[in-house]
């Protein structure tokens, strides 16, 4: 019952994202056949009614949402004939596998060792070093300066550094991305690990037995782990639906090109429905970590929301 | 636990080279050129230009001062909206409660489902270029944490005793609402805010990355930092000196940000 209320919500989130992004996409001034290149007005009229922008907006908005049930996202406005399901279809995998592994580093590295660093009893620069903490540079490059110089590295070794063929050309870019993340994973699994170290249960699973770091990971991992859990919904979403700077440094095909390329060109319908496609996947990975995290925390629903 | 020198030595660090920074903006504002002086282009380090010169012959340590400060600015501006807006926000929410609460906290989720850059472009399209619409747009994107903060707070902070005090003297709502109970969510909005500004400063190097962000002439540390990072194979300082102050500035903000999380914390 609780499972789908929570999904019942999602989708009204959903509905309710699409509607504001398209009235705010339609109603902003400018158009998109609006260029430097004036078009004389019987072209441009007609272009508006090819693509069914000379309805009226309510109309617009109920075709918009009708196709969009029906899993059709409309054409391309600038991108003559692509559709912008096979745009999708097409730069999808790539920025799935991108994101995907680099999430794989963030909280594959991240976890172990947020939860090295919360037994960590020494401090001072050197255990600091020694530890990695050094990674939280990474967290203070902004991602274009970053990449470019990982690329340089790959380059010096003789590595493939721009283009990409297959699985393979996605591994350097991805730790770009993950190392990016790493610090931030860590931290919070330290935090929550540090915060449920000092839970009593910990005391009576050490006194029948168990070793301190096994009672707190057995015993406190699903509380510890909960917020990280959190955090890694949005950023998985944001992650596999493409990196603008990260593909266009290293030359990938991916979705954060068209996302960008169709905001500054006004590709309504492309825009729209990269929207769409990213908001649903969003709130799919929220939806599924709410889930997890009610069933680790029966509590966690009834807190006030 | 650690010593208390050790601490105290920490945090005048973190001081210290705030100041320095601080110092750095003002030599950077006073003295910086908007013309070139191309003869200089693009030259290396030197006694007369130690950071160099960019492509236009301007002196790279200067422009990194005004770079860094239009950064702090941008930054401090941004999240001056994100907390106004998040506070007022997050103080309806929490006071009306019930149903309206559930569809004001329902907002929050539906912006953070929007993509930021849609946003920035809209509001530049609806306000034109300026840093007005750059902040705005980045406070408009980060206030939704700082609402759920202040109303978890609020609604925490109802229940208390004091606040029975205060309404059984005979104190207004509005009194209560000011002088009783916003207080105590001051300390984590600061902190929080603190704590945010890298983020928010990244935000804004990025979006300078995408020419969304400072127009120029004006170059916030992003602007330098995309500049750098175009030239790095020919020309590195133009990457190094820039790069190395933000590193700086972030580490000097999450610094004092930790040590006022850690200080609260323990009150």
């Amino acid at each position: 019952m609780r499972a789908l209320r929570i999904v019942g919500g999602s989708l009204l989130t959903v509905w309710v994202v699409l509607t504001v992004v398209f009235f705010m996409v339609r109603l902003a001034p400018g158009g998109p056949f609006d260029s430097e290149k004036a078009l004389s007005p019987d072209i441009k009229a007609q272009l508006e009614h090819f693509y069914g922008l000379d309805k009226p907006i309510t109309s617009q908005y109920l075709d918009f949402l009708g196709h969009i049930a029906r899993g059709d996202l409309g054409i391309s406005l600038v991108m003559e004939g692509e559709s912008v399901g096979k745009i999708i279809a097409q730069a999808f995998p790539v920025s799935l596998g991108l994101g995907g592994l680099a999430l794989l580093i963030a909280a594959g590295a991240g976890i172990p060792l947020g939860f090295y660093w919360a037994g960590q009893k020494k401090r001072g620069i050197a255990h600091k070093i020694i530890s990695g903490r050094w990674l939280y540079l990474f967290a203070m490059l902004p991602s274009f300066v970053a990449a470019p110089l990982l690329q340089q590295l790959v380059l010096l070794c003789g590595g493939r550094a721009y283009g990409y063929e297959g699985f393979s050309s996605l591994l350097w870019p991805s730790l770009t991305l993950g190392l990016y993340y790493l610090p931030f994973v860590a931290r919070l699994v330290q935090v929550g690990f540090q915060e449920e170290s000092r839970g009593l249960y910990l005391r009576v699973a050490q006194s029948k037995g168990l070793s301190r770091k096994r009672a707190l990971w057995q015993h406190g991992a699903k509380a510890a782990l909960s917020p990280v859990l959190a955090y890694l919904g949005p950023t998985a979403a944001g992650l596999i639906t493409g990196s603008f700077v990260v593909e266009t440094v290293w030359g990938l095909p991916g979705m954060g090109r068209f996302f960008v390329n169709s905001v500054f060109n006004r590709d309504d319908t492309l825009l729209l429905g990269l929207v769409a496609f990213y908001a649903l996947i969003l709130i799919f990975f929220n939806t599924v970590i709410e889930l997890v995290l009610s069933k680790w925390n029966p509590a966690s629903g009834r807190r006030l929301r | 636990m650690e010593s208390g020198i050790g601490k105290e030595t920490e945090v005048k660090a973190a001081f210290i080279s705030f100041l320095l920074l601080l110092l750095w903006v003002v030599i950077g504002s006073i003295a910086s050129q908007s013309s070139g002086d191309l003869p200089n282009a693009l030259i290396s380090p030197t006694p007369q230009h130690p950071f160099g010169c960019d492509a236009l012959g301007r002196d790279m340590f200067l422009r990194i001062g005004s770079g860094l400060g239009l950064s702090l600015w941008v930054g401090l501006w941004a999240s001056v909206v994100a907390v106004v807006v998040g506070t007022i926000y997050g103080s309806l929410s929490a006071l009306l409660g019930g149903r309206i609460d559930r569809l004001m906290m329902r907002g929050t989720e539906v912006l953070n489902a929007l993509p930021l850059i849609l946003f920035v472009v809209l509001v530049g399209l609806y306000m034109g270029r300026s840093l007005v619409a750059l902040f705005v747009a980045i406070g408009a994107v980060e206030w939704t944490t700082l609402a759920r903060m202040v109303r978890a707070r609020l609604l925490k902070v109802r229940s208390k005793d004091f606040i029975l005090a205060a309404r059984t003297f005979g104190a207004s709502e509005s009194r209560i609402l000011f002088r009783h109970m916003l207080p105590h969510t001051l300390g984590v909005v600061i902190t929080y805010a603190l704590l945010n500004l890298p983020a928010i400063l990244i935000l804004e190097a990025t979006l300078s990355y995408l020419g969304l962000g400072v127009q120029p002439p004006h170059a916030s540390l992003g602007v330098l930092l995309q500049e750098g990072a175009a030239a790095m194979t020919v020309y590195p300082w133009l990457l190094l000196w820039p790069a190395a102050a933000f590193v700086w500035l972030l580490l000097t903000v999450y610094a004092a940000g930790e040590k006022l999380r850690r200080r609260l914390s323990r009150n």
